[in-house]
């Protein structure tokens, strides 16, 4: 392979050499911001939409205080599992910055729940889930990760209308719903593995 | 300051960018766009890297052994175990090397596109024949 190498005089491209070398840049700085994005959010998303799923399904239908506990377990597996398998793939210097970040926003839930005060305790869930979406939605803007905001967005939309609709189905629903959403973005950004 | 006169100064500002000999290659162009796309903070595996670029590991071993030799592109072990990671982003030095190297591209094709200026006065003729005058 001939490759022109430091020191060399350089020959200077025509116009059309340009035009395709900068051509072929484009493409490859789109698919490097999309892996890396990837890559960092691929497992992530899917446990966490597993966990919503499974934790959501488990509070609604199994009876209150074990429901409760399933569905802080289900959360609690999704925390080990991200702590544990990490990417180390993508490294940036601001991820211990986030992730104290997130551990705030986990953090501090507790005392939010004691100040907002919800009514029961799968209205405690919906406010949760809220919170931690209005993270993913600002995490999302933060890193320019628009899939991953626009998911958040969905949550909070989501919970806040079956909240005013059907009470009742809200936590499911929101639930549900946001951990496919969550599930589907991750387990398509896996693909970057084949 | 006539029109022509103002497309002259741009064009000069523009060539005076000049083109960066390590990255005339397209494949070491095409690496270092790959890590100029990150934020200043991230760095990307070798694996990450090929399936970015879709080269394989020979020639992107190469490529970023000179761009890496030349400071553009700054390596770093990152050990999990017994297995090792090299991760790789792009230096200051290669991000202005390679927004010089794009600007003095575009400046090509701005001159190309713009209309060749009439030549008057002192050029000696050439040996081809083709005096301007």
């Amino acid at each position: 392979m001939a490759t022109s190498q430091p020191g060399e005089n350089v020959d200077v491209p025509t116009s059309s050499d340009a035009v395709r070398l900068l051509g072929e840049i484009a493409p490859v700085a789109r698919r490097s911001q999309r892996l890396a994005r990837d890559v960092t959010m691929a497992r992530p998303l899917l446990t966490w939409g597993l966990a919503w799923i499974t934790g959501s399904v488990l509070f609604q239908y199994v009876r209150s205080p074990d429901g409760a506990v399933l569905g802080l377990l289900a959360c609690a597996a999704a925390i080990a599992v991200n702590w544990l398998v990490r990417p180390r793939e993508v490294r940036r210097t601001t991820e211990r910055r986030f992730g104290l970040g997130w551990f705030v926003l986990m953090g501090t839930s507790p005392l939010l729940v004691a100040v907002a005060q919800p009514g029961n305790t799968k209205l405690t869930a919906v406010f949760l889930g809220c919170l931690w979406a209005v993270g993913m939605l600002l995490y999302g803007i933060g890193v320019r990760d628009w899939p991953l905001a626009a998911v958040g967005l969905l949550i909070v939309l989501l919970a806040a209308a079956m909240r005013i609709a059907l009470p009742g189905q809200a936590m499911i629903t929101a639930g549900v719903a946001g951990g496919l959403a969550m599930a589907a973005v991750g387990g398509w950004r896996l693909r970057w593995r084949r | 300051m006539t029109g022509q006169d103002v497309l002259l100064a741009e064009l000069a500002g523009l060539l005076a960018s000049p083109l960066d000999p390590v990255l005339t290659d397209p494949t070491r162009l095409r690496i270092q766009a790959a890590l100029h796309a990150q934020p200043d903070d991230t760095s990307m595996s070798f694996t990450i890297l090929r399936k970015a670029l879709m080269l394989t590991d020979g020639n992107l071993g190469t490529h970023i052994r000179v761009l890496a030799d030349a400071g553009f592109v700054a390596a770093e072990e990152s050990w999990r175990g017994k297995r090792r990671t090299t991760l790789y982003r792009a230096t200051s030095a290669g991000r202005a090397a390679f927004d010089a190297h794009v600007q003095a591209l575009n400046a090509i094709i701005q001159a190309s596109a713009a209309s060749p200026p009439k030549i008057v006065g002192h050029y000696p003729p050439d040996k081809g024949g083709n005096d301007p005058r």
